[in-house]
């Protein structure tokens, strides 16, 4: 054992360092001690460790006398009956010369034909529901031709049949960017996009709705929008878009409003993630959402950093590797979380 | 580990009388195992009529199926996998999610202190604060710390329960843990527990107007 060049954590996983703590007995003391005196400058790392495989004394819950001779009775009658049953029900043949074909045929038709009629029947009434996956992107053409590019981790849905006169609507659970035709002639035509706190009601435009975790945030590229939302008194208000605003209503009914790039909450309909001043903390929320990344960061306050970058939406790896030069940190990926750390000497 | 290839091969040769039919042997290695994969199924989920369901089917389907069984198996290996199996997949809530997100499953560790030479080694302060670290970990990395720790497992055998593509896998989950709680006492000036998770629903607010 090269002992020497332990550091911590191999001193914390090897086996017979862990029964000296634990387990103190003559052929261990013997060993470690001597061991120690030999290379006291590993005092340190060893004291450490020692601390470390101190703590992780589990509890542990055993079954009872009576639970484990209870579940062995269980088990004991199951593999009985069973035994039983295969003796009892063998396979006998002559059943099957016997059987009127023609019923079988009459029966089976029917029961097709009920099937498909209760299916015919069912699908009318169900909206038509579109969902995507963690980094799962997919264009969705509606009914009156309009284009909705749903972002991941999302779902949309509507109603199937749209005729003329009655209104366009679709209801949207995540983010999706909508491309609306107008309807020529057609006064009454609204087009509108129902999230949980807000509907959008759209004439000729493009605009990107985010709708998650209680809050919807919608940004006008092109065209005209009118919000329709209850503030926190309950009253329904109704406000008005103008190209390159974003408007925020959190689930605590806050409203805000600021003018921005539009472009920049759409490109990643193009395949292009772009951060414009975003903060660490946004930007992990963004990751989050769309791809299932968990985070977990060594220093709080880097994730009040501001970050101003893009990086194509199928490829993380240029992001984090971005991320990691302009703010000197240390970026990686376990197990479907992104760690980051301050980077340290060791890391050079 | 003198003691655990002294403990495979008599289980081999129960296996192997098992398989050609005996009860004997059967009742051997339920006997043997009923315990520890009930306390291993403890940690996946604290309701004991569940553990005892998985456990009274898994041992009633190796009965029925044993002819269909291999010989080469490592008893060991092969319970334990089969049975957490049974654990996650079995529980409708993680069903549907647990092939896509491998962290989607229940895995709770308690730890106990209470013991004098434990808690001798160990300072108020640096308890509290590895506790927190811990807390933080991921299911698989608490899983794998405890199998490799309580359970004394190879990395080899924790890959194979917890149906890794790569021994060293496991290896990186139980080294990443431990450097977490290293970090976590390393620090002893008050400053700030090092790998604190951050709620990131918070959204910042920049420009309020009342409406």
């Amino acid at each position: 054992m090269d002992y020497i060049h332990y550091q911590v954590e191999d001193f914390v996983d090897d086996p017979f360092f862990n029964k000296w703590v634990r387990q103190p007995g003559q052929d261990t003391d013997a060993f470690w001690k001597t061991w120690l005196e030999n290379h006291p400058e590993k005092y340190e790392k060893v004291e450490e460790a020692r601390r470390i495989v101190s703590f992780l004394s589990f509890q542990v819950t055993l079954p009872s006398d009576q639970e484990q001779e209870e579940v062995k009775k269980n088990i004991k009658k199951m593999i009985d009956a069973l035994q039983h049953h295969n003796a009892l029900h063998p396979l006998q043949d002559s059943k099957w010369t016997t059987i009127n074909w023609r019923r079988v045929a009459a029966a089976f038709a029917l029961l097709l034909v009920a099937t498909l009629l209760v299916w015919h029947v069912m699908d009318y009434f169900q909206p038509q529901k579109y969902t995507t996956t963690y980094a799962e992107m997919q264009e969705i053409i509606l009914p009156d031709s309009s284009i909705v590019t749903l972002n991941a981790n999302s779902v949309l849905s509507y109603r199937k049949n749209w005729s003329e006169n009655s209104d366009r609507e679709v209801w949207l659970k995540g983010e999706a960017f909508f491309q609306v035709l107008k309807k020529p002639g057609q006064a009454n035509a609204r087009f509108i996009v129902h999230t949980h706190n807000l509907n959008v009601e759209v004439l000729g435009t493009e605009f990107n709705v985010n709708s998650r975790h209680g809050d919807t945030k919608v940004v006008l590229n092109s065209g005209k929008v009118k919000l329709n939302g209850k503030d926190e008194r309950g009253q329904e208000q109704e406000l008005l878009m103008e190209p390159g605003d974003l408007v925020l209503l959190t689930k605590e009914h806050e409203l805000v409003r600021r003018q921005v790039n539009a472009n920049a909450y759409s490109s990643w309909k193009d395949n292009r993630l772009f951060f414009d001043d975003m903060t660490i903390r946004e930007v992990l929320q963004l990751l989050e959402d769309n791809y299932g990344y968990a985070a977990q960061v060594s220093d709080p306050s880097l994730l009040d950093m501001s970050f101003t970058g893009s990086c194509p939406a199928d490829s993380i790896q240029i992001l984090l590797t971005a991320l990691e030069e302009t703010f000197d940190i240390k970026v990686s990926v376990v197990d479907n979380t992104i760690m980051i750390q301050k980077k340290t000497q060791l890391d050079k | 580990m003198d003691t655990q290839r002294f403990t495979d091969q008599q289980d081999a040769l129960q296996w192997k009388e098992f398989l050609q039919g005996s009860s004997v042997a059967f009742e051997f290695l339920y006997d043997k195992y009923f315990p520890v994969l009930f306390r291993y199924g403890m940690h996946f989920s604290k309701d004991r009529s569940q553990i005892k369901d998985c456990l009274q089917d898994l041992f009633v389907n190796l009965y029925t199926h044993r002819a269909s069984l291999k010989q080469a198996e490592n008893v060991r290996y092969y319970l334990y996998s089969s049975f957490r199996r049974k654990m996650i997949r079995n529980n409708r809530q993680f069903k549907k999610l647990y092939d896509e997100l491998p962290d989607y499953y229940d895995f709770e560790v308690v730890f106990s202190h209470e013991q004098v030479l434990i808690s001798n080694q160990l300072d108020e302060l640096q308890k509290k604060k590895m506790l927190k670290a811990f807390s933080q970990l991921s299911k698989r990395q608490k899983e794998a710390v405890y199998l490799r720790f309580y359970e004394s497992m190879s990395y080899e055998e924790i890959a194979v329960v917890m149906e890794f593509k790569e021994v060293k896998y496991a290896r990186t989950l139980v080294y990443r843990a431990i450097a977490v709680l290293k970090e976590a006492i390393i620090n002893m000036n008050g400053s700030l527990t090092l790998y604190s998770f951050f709620p990131l629903w918070f959204i910042p607010f920049w420009d309020k107007r009342s409406f």
